[in-house]
């Protein structure tokens, strides 16, 4: 007897490691099908997958990834030629190694940016929308508060206060675009509180946390990773704005801003210098929008056309 | 009429929605459940009947401690659960289980068919082991095959079983059945009322069900209490208030309920319920009765004993 | 002309990409003039779907609506364009739906949605469309209503607005009213108004199709009666008939299911099984799967229509002539 019982404990164990798995497949199966069914949204998909390589292979992709400091003054502003595919900079550094480069960067700062960003947004939203009354109140004027502030403002002043750098840039960002998150997840919480689910999970004695951990959060899900990643683009065009003003990273980091903007004094003899910078910008920005758009439809079968 | 025995019992019971102004006056009160009072004795299933707006579910929800209510007293088994908070409240719920009304709305979206029965056992610390998942299923006739399944994916009936399935996981003594079959279909519905039958004498529990079908009503319960504008106007054994009902309310609402018999003479009642915002003087029903007499607007009528358990709230029954 | 409605073999086909959904699967009845027709059935039936196939209000496609006759008034409307349909709608047919508040603009008063359609039909001018809607809320019992026609419809209870439903659909007197559940997501009381409301207006229109799950609003309201099972019909006759003395096991297993507010059984009978899949029904009669009195032949052979009395038929195999199916 006890030795089938425990033959069925690790053959019950392994089912059920078994059955998470298909349901994870199955959960992913049916986006999946329905992303595919979109043509935009695999282009964006393609996009961002592309980017994520280039981001992670970076050093082995750049024809000259160490010349950071400009290698030969001879080589100054050279056109798009075979060796230098999107030419050279004022200081002869190869812009196609720095547009590569950067690429790692600007997704890190997007990825970091982001991550901050949602997590300072989803409890304070989840919170306030779950909670509601006082709690609400107070988290609410916080957000309104944080939103009032112009974010090109606050990155000054952080930068005035830290030094100007990529760490000031995603700090100002993460500061104020985390209410949009909080408000986003506010309304989703507002709804689901008073879901039948959850006055059953309430009913057998489940806590306020163990309710906004296993169903409000869960159910907020599919919104926010649509808004993270339409949010990817805004965010790499925030830094590479901060870069341009100054106040972002500082040369000679390879940031796609700081690289439009130093090019920007060369425009309209070696137009490539900032054009291929912006390019890439361009490329991430639309590669994110497209694939949130149509991850939105996925979770939202509101907004999905039939 | 206080009952030593009664398992669950319900004074005086109400809950006033009051929206204040900026200075905490009182600027509307919405009178949803206005003084309800019943018992219910241990293995016993009371129904519930009334119309929408008169308050039945949100009496259903403030026995489950899920709305609180603005005064009165619900006890289990002896013990006053409106004084309980927190910690309390918690260990104590197991006791008390509600099946809703839309099981759709009821299971979590994201669970499949094994997270929401697993779901009971983790919030009271508990091991769900194999056996016992599979001994629920079997218990309300769920197939196993159906554990990586989502909610949505499963047919109304077999919703509803689940959602029976995680009350039982609690091993409760009463359950609260808010319209548990009204968005099913008869066949469907059919099957879940001989569950719950078979479950009630199985497990010894105690039922209060809430429904507008009489049909189920009648199936399933042994004392009904009929409800409008947030009280109850009539309460007894269901053999004797289906015979012969005695309040005017009570009488149409049993009159219009179509039948494939095609049933006798119908009283079709005037107009909307009134707006438990702006109840009647006096009895509440006044509005829309047949025999209302001047009499009707003084005092409001309270239950009184016609015999044989059958209380009926009107002065002229 | 004694049929006001006249349909043959009428088959609704949803075709995907993957398979073919046979919703509606060749069903044929006849609504008489006067008369009103229940159609009965379980979720997923198909009886809405054949009800918004005579409409023609199906989207096709992915809907494929077929049928060997679809007449109104003797007139074929299968074939008609988007433009004739259009005159069709609520002037020759119009439909009411279990969700009222669902079909009424929030953003219009009733007045602005009423008036709207019976100048799109009757060409008159604002005054006298809106003396004509007051005159058919008058019709359906609403009080006051001139202050009615001010209202938006969320200032509406739910019976209310399936009155204004019920007024708007008629307003411009058309030959068949289909109702789809109209008293569904009301309240009892409020249900027993509307049935008595379309019992009263039955003589008002040429004809009526009830869609309904509940036999006894169609014990309250109908005529005759079709049962639809999986796509296809089981049984038609007059209502006393078929709900009195059910012949297909499928209806009386419908109709022994239904708790009884009158006497309380131990426990309720209730046919086994699921509705079988609309995309590769089971071969024979669709029932057999479910059905207790099964017989090879059952399995095999789709069962022809046979009358158990006159008007009154079925479509199984166990049906006797002269008698209900051979039943223990």
């Amino acid at each position: 007897m006890g030795m089938t019982g425990a033959r069925v404990n690790t053959s019950g164990r392994f089912e059920r490691l078994r059955r998470a798995c298909r349901t994870i497949r199955k959960r992913a199966g049916v986006s999946w099908y329905q992303l595919r069914r979109n043509r935009l949204t695999m282009v964006g998909l393609a996009i961002v997958m592309l980017l994520a390589l280039v981001a992670v292979f970076a050093p082995f992709i750049a024809p000259y990834p160490g010349d950071e400091e400009g290698t030969s003054l001879g080589n100054r502003l050279k056109p798009p030629s075979r060796e230098h595919l999107f030419g050279t900079d004022d200081l002869g550094r190869d812009v196609f190694s720095r547009v590569v480069l950067g690429a790692r960067i600007s997704l890190r700062v997007g990825v970091i940016a982001i991550g901050a960003t949602m997590a300072i947004g989803i409890p304070i939203g989840a919170m306030a929308g779950f909670f509601g009354g006082w709690v609400d109140e107070a988290m609410m004027r916080l957000t309104d508060i944080c939103l009032a502030f112009p974010h090109l403002m606050l990155a000054l002043a952080i930068s005035a206060a830290l030094g100007s750098g990529l760490r000031s840039a995603m700090l100002a960002i993460s500061l104020t675009w985390w209410p949009w998150y909080a408000r986003l997840v506010r309304g989703q919480a507002l709804q689901l509180r008073n879901q039948p689910f959850v006055y059953a999970a309430r009913s057998m004695g489940a806590t306020d946390a163990d309710i906004i951990l296993r169903h409000i959060l869960p159910n907020c899900i599919g919104p926010v990773i649509v808004n993270a990643s339409l949010d990817m683009g805004y965010i790499i065009l925030a830094t590479a704005s901060l870069g341009f003003i100054g106040v972002g990273a500082q040369a000679p980091t390879p940031e796609w801003g700081l690289m439009v903007s130093t090019g920007r004094k060369f425009f309209l003899t070696s137009p490539w210098m900032a054009l291929f910078p912006g390019l890439a910008i361009f490329v991430a920005v639309l590669g994110f929008n497209l694939l949130g758009d149509g991850l939105r439809d996925v979770f939202d079968p509101r907004s999905r056309p039939r | 009429m206080p009952d030593a025995d009664a398992f669950l019992s319900v004074e005086n019971l109400k809950k006033h929605f009051v929206k204040r102004d900026l200075f905490g006056r009182e600027v509307q009160r919405l009178r949803a459940v206005d003084g309800v009072s019943f018992e219910v004795g241990r293995g016993e299933a009371l129904g519930i009947v009334g119309e929408s707006g008169c308050g039945k579910t949100t009496t259903a929800m403030m026995i489950m401690r899920l709305i609180e209510p603005t005064s009165g007293r619900v006890r289990l088994d002896g013990r006053d659960l409106t004084g309980l908070t927190g910690e309390q409240l918690r260990a104590v719920r197991p006791r008390f289980q509600m099946v809703f009304q839309d099981p759709g709305a009821a299971l979590d979206p994201r669970m499949t068919v094994y997270d929401a029965l697993e779901e009971p056992f983790r919030i009271q610390r508990k091991r769900a082991t194999p056996d016992v998942i599979e001994g629920l299923m079997h218990r309300v006739g769920l197939d196993g095959e159906h554990l990586e399944r989502f909610a949505h994916e499963l047919s109304g009936g077999q919703k509803q079983r689940l959602v029976i399935a995680r009350a039982l996981a609690m091993e409760p003594a009463l359950l609260v059945l808010d319209e548990p079959t009204s968005s099913l279909d008869v066949n469907v519905q059919a099957q879940i009322l001989n569950l719950l039958g078979n479950l009630r004498r199985q497990m010894g529990l105690t039922y209060v069900l809430i429904s507008h079908n009489l049909g189920v009503v009648r199936h399933v319960a042994d004392r009904v209490a009929v409800m409008y504008l947030g009280r109850i106007v009539e309460v007894g054994p269901v053999g004797a208030v289906f015979a012969s009902p005695l309040h005017p309310y009570t009488r149409a609402l049993f009159s219009a309920i179509p039948s494939v018999r095609g049933g006798g003479e119908r009283i079709v009642l005037e107009g909307d319920v009134p707006n438990p915002l702006r109840v009647p003087s006096g009895c509440r029903f006044r509005t829309r009765c047949p025999h209302s007499s001047p009499e009707c607007s003084i005092g409001e009528p309270e239950l009184t004993d016609r015999g044989n358990g059958h209380f009926v709230a009107c002065s002229f029954a | 002309m004694a049929e006001l409605l006249e349909v043959e073999d009428l088959k609704t086909h949803f075709v995907t990409r993957r398979a073919v959904v046979r919703a509606v699967d060749g069903i044929t009845f006849t609504v008489r003039r006067g008369e009103a027709l229940g159609l009965a059935g379980e979720t997923g039936s198909g009886k809405s779907v054949a009800a918004r196939s005579i409409m023609r209000i199906v989207r096709e496609p992915p809907a494929k609506v077929s049928a060997r006759r679809l007449a109104l008034e003797g007139e074929d409307i299968l074939g008609l364009g988007k433009a004739r349909l259009r005159d069709m709608w609520g002037k020759r047919i119009s439909m009411i739906f279990q969700d009222p508040s669902g079909y009424l603009n929030p953003l219009l008063t009733v007045g602005a949605q009423m008036t709207d359609v019976i100048r799109r039909h009757e060409g008159v001018s604002r005054r006298a469309a809106l003396e004509a809607a007051a005159d058919m809320l008058d019709m359906v019992g609403m009080p006051e209503p001139p202050s009615v026609l001010e209202r938006y419809p969320f200032q509406l209870s739910g019976g209310m607005q399936q009155r204004v439903m019920i007024a708007m659909s008629l307003s411009c007197r058309p030959s068949l009213l289909i109702a789809d559940e109209p008293t569904t997501a009301l309240d009892v009381t409020i249900q027993a108004q509307i049935i008595d409301l379309l019992r009263r207006l039955k003589e008002k229109t040429s004809g009526l199709i009830l869609i309904t799950h509940d036999l006894a609003v169609i014990a309250g309201l109908c005529d005759t009666v079709a049962v639809m099972y999986a796509g296809k019909l089981v049984e038609k006759g007059p209502v006393g008939a078929v709900l009195g003395s059910p012949a297909h096991p499928y209806t009386r297993g419908l109709l022994e299911a239904i708790p009884d507010a009158g006497a309380a059984r131990d426990s309720l009978p209730f046919v086994r099984g699921n509705i079988p899949s609309a995309i590769a029904p089971p071969p024979g009669c669709r029932f057999s799967p479910r059905c207790d009195l099964v017989t090879r032949e059952c399995r095999e052979l789709e069962p022809e229509w046979r009358e158990v009395e006159p008007g009154h038929s079925i479509a199984c195999h166990l049906a006797v002539c002269g008698g209900g199916a051979g039943v223990a």
